[in-house]
């Protein structure tokens, strides 16, 4: 029972003390992808303790080591008369291992397929009013500047004339940039998750601010693509172009806070304030307090 | 897809650039190089994905968009722009959706670190 409410505990940890403290940390926003691996795996110790620890209050005898407690189970489950004791733990247990499991499976594949249809008919109302550039970006008529991706297989990147008249050939590139790193970096199939989970389990905190922060971590990755392949002042004229600046920035902080714009606008302007080295011992310290919990799991 | 797909485009462009419904001949005068049956498979094409509507006209069939040019660009604008439903998260943006107040404060911050 010890390791079952061990593994509740840290379910409950990464579900809220943990999510908090990593949405409040300033260095994913300097390393956007050791970011984006941490809040996954912070969603996977998460439905992963859950899982575990039901099927440990499964397990027919309670044992402290999970090792044991799953091959008990197991063993339990492949003899020939599985459902001659099961207990009402046993049921308990059971239950939430697989309500767990399978209600994240389930409300990612609907997230999934719902994505999926709204992008298809984007892409084809596209196919009909957009001029091709090339295989992957499409030109469209409208006064407005905008430019986004359609994730998915058969990507497009779309700009609008509003802003291929507006901008000059080095930001249209780096525009074009930023949307390609989405697209390189599968940016699309790497919110699924986190979009499904905020649709649907939005009472949980891990679900609001891993989608609001991994969103805002996509975005500085793009931009980081964008910056290595055109430059930053390419980037930034373009970001300024979009809210109708024509002037540059100079580089210093810009000290508003709110949107996730402003919060690129000043990651561009401002140098990295934080070493590589921090970040390296954030990711030692949280392996280590896995490992240790793991350790203790398993003896 | 591809070739297939510019000409679905070239097709609707010739219906969005008349108010008269066309026959299948009358869209293909526009394309000489392309088979009378090539334009017709567009037609069938385009008529299934619900972006024509097909009337018999006498001996006939007459084709006519579902709806005009820029209703089918404000229609995607409108999921570009929009960053409320989930409609945005179908998305990847640019730039994110943001109010005029947001839009002032960011231009003031700017104005006045030129300055």
């Amino acid at each position: 029972m010890t390791s079952a409410l061990i593994l509740l505990l840290v379910a409950v940890a990464a579900a809220w003390p943990v999510s908090t403290l990593l949405a409040n940390s300033a260095w994913p926003s300097r390393f956007p992808r050791v970011g984006l691996l941490a809040w996954y795996a912070l969603g996977v110790v998460m439905v992963g303790s859950v899982i575990l620890g039901g099927l440990v209050i499964a397990s027919p005898r309670h044992v402290g080591s999970v090792t044991l407690a799953l091959r008990e189970l197991v063993a339990q489950w492949s003899g020939r008369h599985p459902f001659s004791h099961v207990t009402f733990s046993a049921a308990v247990g059971l239950s939430i291992a697989v309500d767990a499991a399978a209600a994240v499976v389930v409300i990612i594949a609907m997230t999934a397929l719902r994505l999926h249809r709204q992008r298809s008919h984007h892409r084809r109302i596209l196919g009909v009013v957009g001029t091709r550039v090339d295989r992957g970006t499409v030109l469209v008529e409208y006064p407005q500047p905008l430019a986004y991706f359609v994730p998915g297989l058969g990507g497009r990147i779309v700009l609008s004339t509003g802003m291929t008249r507006r901008f000059t050939g080095a930001e249209i590139s780096s525009v074009v940039a930023h949307e390609g790193g989405h697209r390189r970096g599968h940016h699309g199939a790497l919110l699924l998750p986190f979009h499904s989970f905020a649709t649907h389990f939005r009472w949980l905190p891990f679900a609001r601010l891993a989608s609001e922060h991994v969103t805002e971590l996509v975005e500085f990755s793009a931009d980081d693509h964008a910056v290595r392949t055109e430059g930053r002042g390419a980037l930034l004229g373009a970001l300024q172009h979009m809210i109708g600046v024509d002037h540059p920035t100079p580089a210093c902080a810009l000290g508003v806070g709110g949107s996730t714009l402003v919060a690129r606008i000043e990651r561009l302007n401002s140098p990295a304030t934080v070493a590589f080295s921090d970040v390296l011992s954030v990711v030692v310290a949280m392996s280590a307090v896995w490992l240790a919990v793991v350790g203790v799991l398993l003896r | 897809m591809g070739q297939m797909g510019d000409l679905e485009r070239l097709v609707m462009n010739r219906l969005w650039s008349t108010d008269e419904a066309l026959t299948v001949r009358q869209i293909a005068e526009a394309f000489p190089d392309h088979a009378y049956t090539t334009i017709l498979t567009v037609c069938d094409r385009l008529t299934k994905k619900n972006f024509v509507t097909r009337q018999l006209d006498g001996r006939s069939h007459v084709y006519r968009p579902q709806a005009t040019q820029e209703e089918y660009v404000a229609h995607l604008m409108d999921a570009a722009l929009d960053g409320s439903s989930d409609r945005a998260a179908a998305l990847v943006r640019f730039v994110n959706v943001i109010d005029d107040d947001e839009i002032e404060i960011l231009r003031a911050a700017l104005r006045r670190r030129s300055k």
